[in-house]
């Protein structure tokens, strides 16, 4: 007698297992497409098991991501993902949780998460797609526009300066830091990748372009900006990493920028192997005794 | 110790027995250990089967400031604080100024200072009272050597002149600094004898107040916050996400310790947002799980409270309430954030709020939060107040020796047929099956935008309208399956009262005074305030000649409520916003204004 045919696995998994039903609801050309694709090939190099990926999300146009995948959603609040993700991961630690988002969400709304959530190394992929502008409300800068960038909301240009998340990341402690381009999706599926197996809080910073409110900032602008982190760099090296990104902007380096080896917060929670469980035993005598 | 002696009857306002029922204050300095004193004093009590209820009110700042413990012991259960003080034990003349207004005619005083200098000379009015005088200060520094142990002198003292058991408090001693060093318990153990020594052979007796150990296994003694703690935990609570602010803290202290026995965790978060965010990311994974906060806390949560609601995510939130608007007065009560849980967030949002009755309630009401959140996937605000969570009162062994309950109410992980599965599928009663990650084909997108069954963003009207129709129907059964009040005194009573929150414990004792003194009252306080049981406050109303609404906030906000939930009732409304807990006495006052 045969075995019975094993269910989908490792071997057999394929980036249209994580495609969902809906389609999604970008901009023709939105460069959050490419993302999605990089997402999907991804997670099928990875072999993740779809009923057992958590995709959450803030608010935004790339924040709409979890409904175009195939696996459990969380689409909450604006710049809330990240509270959500740590509660997902420190509630069930077996399960996998990949949060996307953009530049606004991450930086702006949900600037005052990130640094706690890296510098705790929580053990999710955090993918921040970054077109410089809001897109979701229609053109108004973000954390990471340049200065001087003219909206409707800044119409004599901004005057601010920009964060640069690569380095900020690094600088909170984040134990993977990585830059990928979406017109690049293999080399950003590659980084997916090994973001999802890095044990610990992994960062990806995608430069992924708004077509309809941030024009000068396009293709074209990024691919006479990037530049491949030369192979000779050292990701176990913090300075050599910050380095790398002290041009910006005119030079976007694209690679792994840093990966390092932390246990993460989970290792450390779940230390004697215990797990929330919905009747695990009260020591009722022990309490009693605690309070009389 | 010598009982109590009698004595003749003019100096003690005409007892002649041992009384067993009293109020002792213990006031002074923050930092002189008052704190540890009251509780001592509680836990002995408990030990020695003696009902207690106490309070402790401190300084916002950490140190610095004046400190009171206030201990009510009876020999029945006692459900408030009482009015005065019997007993005033003052750690210096200070606290005597702030607190001796408050001690009663017949009171007795116990001070720090020498018998050759005696306080009623500073003080004429302390003439005609009963004045012991214990050289406290005096008996730490020369006697014990240590300065910090001025409060066991105190203990050592208030020990021999109204019985509390030498025993079980050197026991509690050699307890409480077992982890400390040999001197400090040394030195506290020392202190106590010589306090207590000190009052024997040096303060002659003659008050009537006497403890004496009565029969049984002796009771727990739990503050309101660890009471919402430990309910949490037996009823299945398995993390907390939290932010430490000023009354609450001590709930996600005990769950700290506690949660990690359980395989469960507690997350202290970079604010009270992050907080619930990680209490909704936790809950959507099957855990039961909580966060607890006081008033700016809340301010902060309503947001993600509506992401609850919209996406169905079970969630309880308890709101330990401080005086209000903003920072406010953080260390003292209110009731003043009844508006703010109603309203919750932004949206028709359904939503469960519960008060918190007593401190026994603060324990039970957790089972019935997480319950009513399971079972309807949705947010339960939980209000308790500073009154009732730095209160202290003891409690039933049996309390904690129940078997925890843990209603598995999330479906089980079972296959489901992913094209029949519809996450927000519209049913009967607004409950749709949900399935946790893991569930294999229960795959779906929780969402805060509007959404048709399968959790795809919908904003037609049809749809709109259908969904929020349908969320909303949750309340209907939430009332219907778990809705209570609570209700004393006489059932057709002239005089009523409504109450919510910390004021029941007051209005339950009042009722009972007013009806022993042939005043025909009633009390009526619901632990559901929204959905509002609508139906037995119509029936209270109705059973009552007049009624009143009491609480402890300045606009009234229940009583607002009521309005707007019963149409035509128009209460009389007593408030109080000082700061302090609504008392019995502030019950009892009304109630006898309108009196027949």
């Amino acid at each position: 007698m045969n075995p019975p045919e094993p269910s989908t696995t490792a071997a057999t998994r394929r980036a249209a297992d994580y495609k969902s039903s809906r389609k999604p609801v970008w901009c023709p050309g939105c460069g959050d497409y490419g993302v999605l694709n990089s997402i999907f090939s991804a997670l099928a190099t990875t072999a993740i098991d779809p009923d057992r990926l958590v995709v959450v999300s803030g608010i935004g146009c790339s924040s709409r991501m979890p409904g175009f995948i195939r696996a459990y959603g969380f689409h909450g609040a604006h710049g809330r993902a990240l509270p959500v993700a740590v509660g997902v991961k420190t509630a069930n630690p077996a399960l996998d949780v990949l949060v996307v988002g953009g530049d606004g969400d991450a930086f702006s709304i949900g600037g005052g998460h990130v640094s706690h959530v890296a510098r705790r190394n929580i053990n999710i992929t955090y993918i921040v797609m970054d077109n410089q502008i809001y897109g979701l409300t229609k053109g108004q800068v973000s954390p990471t526009s340049d200065p001087g960038t003219t909206t409707k909301a800044s119409p004599y240009g901004s005057f601010e300066y920009s964060i640069q998340p690569v380095q900020l990341m690094l600088s909170y402690g984040a134990t993977y830091v990585a830059r990928g381009f979406s017109s690049y999706p293999k080399e950003l599926a590659a980084m997916i990748d090994r973001g999802i197996r890095h044990n610990g809080f992994s960062f990806i910073h995608v430069l992924s372009p708004c077509v309809t409110f941030n024009k000068s900032i396009g293709y074209d602008y990024y691919q006479s900006h990037v530049v491949p982190i030369p192979d000779d760099h050292d990701t176990n090296d913090i300075w050599a990493a910050l380095r790398l990104t002290g041009d910006p902007p005119d030079t976007y380096y694209l690679g792994v920028f840093y990966e390092v080896d932390r246990p993460s917060y989970t290792d450390m929670l779940y230390k004697g192997g215990r797990r929330p469980s919905p009747e695990p035993p009260i020591d009722t005598e022990r309490i009693i005794r605690r309070f009389s | 110790m010598r009982p109590a002696r009698s004595v003749p009857e003019g100096s003690l306002g005409g007892f002649m027995e041992a009384v067993r029922e009293f109020v002792v204050g213990i006031g002074g300095e923050s930092g002189e250990g008052v704190v540890l004193a009251g509780d001592i004093l509680t836990m002995t009590a408990a030990r020695m089967n003696i009902h207690s209820s106490s309070f402790r009110t401190f300084p916002a700042e950490a140190r610095g400031g004046p400190s009171v413990v206030k201990l009510r012991l009876c020999l029945d259960h006692v459900y408030s604080l009482g009015d005065e003080y019997d007993i005033l034990v003052a750690f210096n003349e200070d606290a005597y100024g702030l607190h001796g207004p408050d001690l009663a005619q017949h009171g007795v005083l116990v001070i720090d200072g020498e018998h050759d200098d005696p306080v009623q000379r500073r003080h004429p009015e302390l003439a005609d009272r009963i004045v012991y005088q214990i050289p406290m200060d005096r008996i730490s520094r020369k006697d014990v050597g240590e300065p910090r142990t001025k409060n066991m002198v105190a203990v050592g003292a208030v020990s021999a002149l109204f019985g509390f058991s030498r025993v079980m408090i050197e026991k509690n001693l050699a307890e409480r600094f077992a982890k400390r060093s040999g001197k400090i318990l040394q030195d506290n153990l020392n202190a106590f004898t010589a306090g207590y020594d000190y009052a024997v052979a040096h303060v002659e007796k003659h008050d009537p107040f006497e403890l004496k150990e009565e029969e049984g296994e002796g009771f727990i003694v739990l503050s309101g916050n660890e009471a919402v703690a430990l309910g949490s935990l037996y009823a299945g609570c398995r993390f907390f996400g939290g932010y430490p602010i000023t009354p609450a803290t001590e709930i996600m202290e005990i769950l700290a310790y506690e949660l990690p026995r359980v395989g469960g965790a507690m997350y202290q978060a970079e604010d009270e947002i992050a907080s619930i965010g990680a209490v909704l990311g936790a809950s959507f994974t099957g855990v039961r799980s909580m966060t607890a906060t006081s008033g700016p806390g809340l301010s902060l949560m309503a947001e993600l409270i509506g992401l609850s609601s919209m996406g169905e995510i079970p969630c309880v939130i308890v709101n330990v309430q401080r005086g209000g608007p903003s920072t406010g007065l953080p260390t003292k009560t209110e009731q003043a954030d009844l508006s703010l849980a109603l309203a919750a967030t932004h949206g028709d949002a359904p939503h469960v709020v519960l008060a918190a009755t007593t401190i026994r309630d603060c324990f039970e009401i957790m089972q019935l939060a997480f319950d009513v959140a399971d079972c309807y996937q949705l947010p339960v605000i939980v209000l308790t107040e500073q009154a009732l969570g730095f209160r202290r009162a003891d409690l039933p062994r049996s309390l904690l020796r129940a078997k925890p309950v843990t209603s598995p109410l999330c479906p089980p992980q079972e296959i489901v047929d992913q094209a029949l599965y519809f996450r927000y599928r519209l049913t009967e009663n607004g409950v749709s099956a949900r399935t946790i990650p893991g569930t294999i084909g229960g795959a779906h997108v929780v969402t805060g935008l509007e959404h048709a069954e399968d959790g795809k963003p919908a904003y037609d009207p049809p749809t709109r309208r259908a969904m929020m129709e349908k969320r909303q129907r949750k309340l209907t059964g939430v009332l219907k399956e778990f809705g209570s009040v609570k209700r004393y005194g006489d059932a057709n009573p002239d005089i009523g009262v409504i109450g919510w929150g910390s004021t029941a414990g007051p209005i339950r004792e009042a009722v009972q005074i007013a009806c022993g003194a042939g005043v025909k009252a009633g009390g009526f306080v619901p632990r559901m305030i929204y959905p509002s049981p609508n139906e037995d406050i119509r029936a209270f109303i109705q059973s009552c000649k007049k009624v009143f609404v009491i609480e402890g906030n300045m606009s009234g906000q229940y009583a607002a409520f009521l309005r707007s939930q019963i149409p035509g009732f128009d209460p009389v409304v007593v408030t109080r916003y000082d700061g302090l807990p609504i008392q019995r006495g502030d019950v009892l006052k009304k109630i006898r204004e309108m009196a027949p």
